[in-house]
């Protein structure tokens, strides 16, 4: 397998930065970022014929970015490393929010990445693309291989899962709404 | 429900809360790796081998420690081949297109498990060129070479500069008693490969259940369940790219497990080189017996009530309690009191011994009662089996003598 040398600049060049918030959004950790991340560029030289071939090479792109990030998530989760977890995010500077916000936010954040890493790994690289990553359904559909009826379900059983879970972070209106 | 509503709640939960922002210094660190990934995609053709190299090292410094000699994966996946041509398996991917590019494969890597794959065991990592395997392992500093052309191989330690060469007997060579069709593994993997699958397409002994998809290390794979009467197997291939990713399977009481499979990887010869570098004292060569017979059996049970076990037979003789025996700290200690050159020849001895399990050569099961019986008790059967179109079975008693028995002598 030989790669031209414009490959980058186009494959991979106009996404560098949703890449990197992907993997970040999903692991919210320094050094689980720099391992996903490590993981996923290597996976994307070794897969590189196919992602010429690919009809959707970005969103091929992105789904190996979430696909390694989301590995870390579940082998985290698996491992209960949630104290670690909070304390590697405490441990990253955050500029914005007020103290009392970012408390509330690194509770909310883990328990809504710990929801997340218990879907099964359809759904939670599924709604992971659409959410974090806001790709299309259409895109995530050939990313995935199949249809976009097919993601979807994906979304939507993850989306009712994650509602079960998460209900009393969802603003009261909200609730009413879907009662 | 207001789906539009929800998902703009998730999507808010998810973007907007404080710490999704990139930190600066985590940016930076990921950029260093598309730095690292541009340098590849742009490497001249010619330091292709060099970023691929990298890429196997990496593989490599992930493992640990190395085991025994065994058949080739590839050898394995032969078996199944002719049952699955033309059989479906998803949009535009059948088995038979699963198996092609090993059948055309050049080159092979992959890591070993040999037990239960839950971590707790050391992958042995392998690399096949041709007639060559380079068996590597990190965490230890020790590397094998095999040249199964010509039937040598060369260890070489790289913590004391030490090396020795083998030679395998040749008798042992076609060995692979256990597997189905009398099949043998030999000389060449790949090229054995192509020969097992001609002589296999007529085995009507094969049948096979679908597993199904899921997620493995990433990437989505599905999985068939095949059976024969001497060998189950399940194979792993990655949808996406239609190669098996994943191959498990037990020999005799051996479950092994090949993963992290890729094909056609290039690879510098000079990594399967047999000449010894510079500066390693060469040690006495070795010559290699592995057949597996009855005598070896029997000599190796002498040798572990004799010189390991306090005059005792072991507690079991299949490869899994018989692996952590050998690796628990007793035993480790009495090797390190003897002679180096004491302590090889019974580790080569008891492999011999362990083989006979492991590929046992003989008809259904075998078993084992020489869990507390001391050496020399002639009374007491230990070990019996029915050897290959045998009417009685052989009977080690604890004195090591040997009777053919008639089925219903058999003891209780």
């Amino acid at each position: 397998m030989r790669a031209d040398s414009s490959d980058y600049d186009i494959l991979v060049k106009p996404i560098e930065n949703q890449m990197i918030q992907s993997v970040w959004r999903i692991v919210r950790d320094p050094n689980d970022a720099d391992d996903a991340f490590q993981e996923a560029t290597t996976t994307i030289w070794k897969q590189l014929g196919r992602i010429r071939r690919h009809p959707n090479p970005h969103a091929l792109i992105l789904k190996i970015c979430t696909d390694a990030a989301y590995d870390v998530l579940r082998h985290r989760i698996r491992h209960k490393r949630g104290q670690e977890q909070e304390e590697a995010i405490a441990a990253v500077p955050d500029p914005a929010p007020a103290a009392t916000q970012l408390l509330i936010s690194r509770e909310t954040q883990a328990e809504i990445l710990q929801a997340i890493g218990q879907l099964s790994p359809k759904q939670g690289t599924a709604v992971l693309m659409r959410f974090v990553n806001g790709l299309s359904y259409n895109d995530i559909a050939q990313s995935f291989g199949c249809r976009e009826a097919t993601v979807r379900k994906h979304v939507a059983r993850a989306r009712d899962r994650l509602y079960e879970v998460l209900e009393h972070l969802l603003p009261k209106s909200t609730k009413e709404v879907n009662e | 429900m207001n789906t539009n509503k929800n998902e703009q709640i998730l999507e808010s939960i998810l973007k907007d809360n404080p710490g999704s922002q990139v930190p600066q210094e985590v940016e930076a660190r990921l950029r260093r790796h598309l730095k690292a990934l541009r340098d590849r995609m742009e490497e001249p053709k010619g330091k292709e081998l060099s970023a691929t190299i990298r890429v196997l090292w990496r593989t490599f410094m992930k493992t640990k420690k190395t085991a025994f000699i065994t058949a080739s994966m590839i050898v394995i996946v032969a078996l199944i081949v002719f049952q699955f041509i033309g059989n479906p398996v998803g949009p535009g991917l059948t088995f038979a297109s699963v198996i092609e590019p090993i059948l055309k494969a050049k080159t092979a890597a992959y890591d070993m498990v040999f037990g239960p794959d839950d971590g707790s065991r050391q992958a042995v990592h392998e690399l096949v060129m041709n007639s060559r395997i380079r068996r590597q392992v990190a965490g230890s500093s020790a590397v094998t070479i095999i040249d199964l052309e010509n039937r040598r191989v060369l260890f070489r330690n790289e913590a004391n500069m030490e090396a020795r060469y083998g030679y395998i007997d040749p008798k042992g060579m076609a060995s692979g008693q256990n597997y189905p069709n009398g099949m043998v593994f030999s000389q060449n993997y790949l090229e054995e490969l192509k020969n097992i699958i001609l002589s296999l397409k007529d085995m009507p002994d094969f049948t096979v259940e679908e597993l199904g998809r899921k997620q493995l290390d990433g990437r989505e794979v599905i999985g068939f369940f095949a059976s024969h009467p001497k060998l189950d197997i399940t194979i792993w291939a990655d949808v996406d790219t239609g190669l098996p990713v994943r191959i498990e399977y037990n020999v005799g009481t051996v479950h092994v497990t090949y993963k992290n499979m890729e094909f056609d990887l290039l690879m510098d010869e000079e990594m399967f080189s047999m000449e010894v570098p510079a500066g390693y004292m060469v040690q006495e060569p070795l010559t290699m017996d592995l057949q597996v017979t009855e005598e070896n059996f029997i000599k190796g049970l002498r040798l572990i009530a004799e010189k390991l076990n306090h005059g005792l037979f072991p507690n079991d003789v299949s490869y899994e309690s018989f692996s952590r025996w050998m690796t628990s700290g007793p035993i480790n200690s009495q090797f390190d009191a003897m002679a180096k050159e004491e302590a090889l020849a019974i580790n080569l001895e008891l492999i011999k011994f362990i083989r006979f399990t492991i590929f046992f050569p003989g008809e259904g099961k075998w078993t084992y009662r020489g869990n507390g019986v001391r050496l020399g008790e002639a009374e007491s059967p230990i070990f019996w089996y029915k050897p290959e179109k045998s009417e009685t079975y052989r009977v080690i008693y604890g004195d090591l003598h040997v009777e053919n028995i008639a089925p219903e002598k058999l003891p209780q």
